[in-house]
């Protein structure tokens, strides 16, 4: 009973792999990592010819697909199905990266994913492929520049998947000057929010009278900005970014150090 | 001279399979990267190829390359820190020898493949391979144009 049940829903599951599958077009024949079936990029042959050196150079599967429909999937969706069907990448390393494009119609808004394979998950991480999608890819989608887009958003990709660059590097690079400011003034407040906490409880305050004045305005104070939700705030983005970086891989933990250490020894003939 | 040249395809199989041979003894990694130049001295390039093709991304940090430059004649071998720290003395330049002597007749795939084969024996007898073991790196050969 409990074996044929097991069956029942295995098949049910298989149906439903193949009724989704089959809305993804099948892998191009000759293979091409530019598929550009909506129709809107213009220099597919030179993506082409610099997506086939990569691939033969660092051994990851780069793809670029731009479709006019997604066939009710999400983007994300779209794309993962799209990778396991044409097997990009590799099916041993899943080292491939899907970049998806859906572009904007007159019914229809545009959408963007970049998908990693497993194996890419560490280094290009959900929060690095967010921010690639909104720094570099939508405000050229937004003029309606596709290529520029695709070409922005391999800047960072490459790169990353090679391991030349990485996530904080990005991070860093990629941040608006706007944010720094505002981040800056906000970690000034709240070290001068502590400077006058520990003065009060160190007792330099003064008086009495002052002191407690003092006193009162410093508890209104964390009431108003909020000292535990300014850290609740620096906490949370930090450690999620750094502990997504490796997040990928539970295993792989012991690839920490992301270099050659080691030694050995050259001739020539 | 293209790649085909020095390695043509039946000898970049036989080559795939000396790796897939070594590699069931040892939970270690061996990898073979072949280009046509090679600007300034090997180990330098050889480990720009190491880490560019990230061959560190090993549990043990044990994956061996040996890097071959054919047009320009020169060779490196190397091992990551896993590995390097437990290698014993000379064998870098054991392997570098016999390698160098073998492409120096023309006989560069046989030369791989034993050269192959050498490492595989040093990487069993330091990392034995272990009943879980997975081929962590891709046992074909990688080469740039």
């Amino acid at each position: 009973m409990r074996i044929s049940r097991n069956h029942l829903i295995l098949l049910v599951l298989i149906a439903v792999a193949l009724l989704a599958h089959a809305e993804i077009p099948p892998a191009p024949n000759p293979p091409r990592r530019v598929n550009d079936f909506a129709g809107v990029l213009h220099n597919v042959g030179v993506l082409e010819d610099s997506l086939a050196a990569f691939a033969r150079n660092t051994g990851n599967g780069v793809v670029v697909v731009t479709v006019n429909d997604l066939d009710g999937l999400e983007p994300w969706d779209y794309a993962y199905q799209l990778g396991r069907k044409w097997g990009v990448g590799g099916s041993k390393h899943n080292n491939g990266v899907v970049v998806l494009l859906k572009p904007k119609t007159a019914s229809s808004k545009g959408q963007v994913t970049i998908a990693p394979g497993y194996g890419l998950e560490g280094v290009l991480t959900d929060a690095l492929c967010k921010r690639i999608i909104e720094k570099e890819m939508i405000p050229e989608l937004k003029n309606n520049n596709y290529d520029g887009a695709v070409w922005k958003a391999l800047r960072i990709i490459l790169p990353v998947v090679a391991g030349e660059y990485n996530e904080k590097e990005y991070m860093v690079d990629s941040e608006d000057t706007s944010d720094m400011v505002i981040e800056l003034i906000i970690y000034i407040i709240f070290f001068a929010f502590i400077i006058i906490k520990v003065r009060e409880i160190l007792g330099y305050g003064g008086g009495g009278g002052g002191g407690g004045g003092r006193r009162n305005g410093g508890s209104s104070g964390t009431g108003t900005w909020g000292g535990p939700i300014i850290i609740g705030g620096w906490g949370g983005g930090s450690s999620s970014s750094g502990g997504s970086s490796w997040g990928g891989g539970g295993g792989f933990s012991g690839f920490g150090g992301g270099s050659f250490g080691g030694g050995g020894a050259s001739g020539s003939w | 001279m293209a790649l085909s040249d020095f390695i043509p395809t039946d000898g970049q199989h036989r080559i795939a399979q000396a790796i897939t041979e070594a590699e069931k003894r040892t939970s270690g990694e061996i990898c073979v990267h072949v280009t046509p130049h090679c600007r300034g001295a090997a180990m330098k390039r050889a480990t720009a190829a190491f880490n560019r093709l990230q061959l560190y991304r090993t549990a043990r940090r044990n994956a061996v390359l040996i890097y071959v430059a054919y047009l320009d004649h020169k060779l490196a071998i190397l091992g990551d820190v896993g590995i390097d720290s437990r290698v014993d003395e000379g064998f870098w330049d054991e392997a570098v020898a016999l390698l160098t002597q073998r492409i120096s007749a023309g006989r560069q795939v046989d030369g791989l493949c034993e050269t192959i084969a050498l490492v595989g024996e040093q990487l069993q007898s330091i990392f034995p391979a272990e009943r879980d073991d997975v081929n962590e790196l891709s046992n074909e050969v990688t080469y740039e144009d």
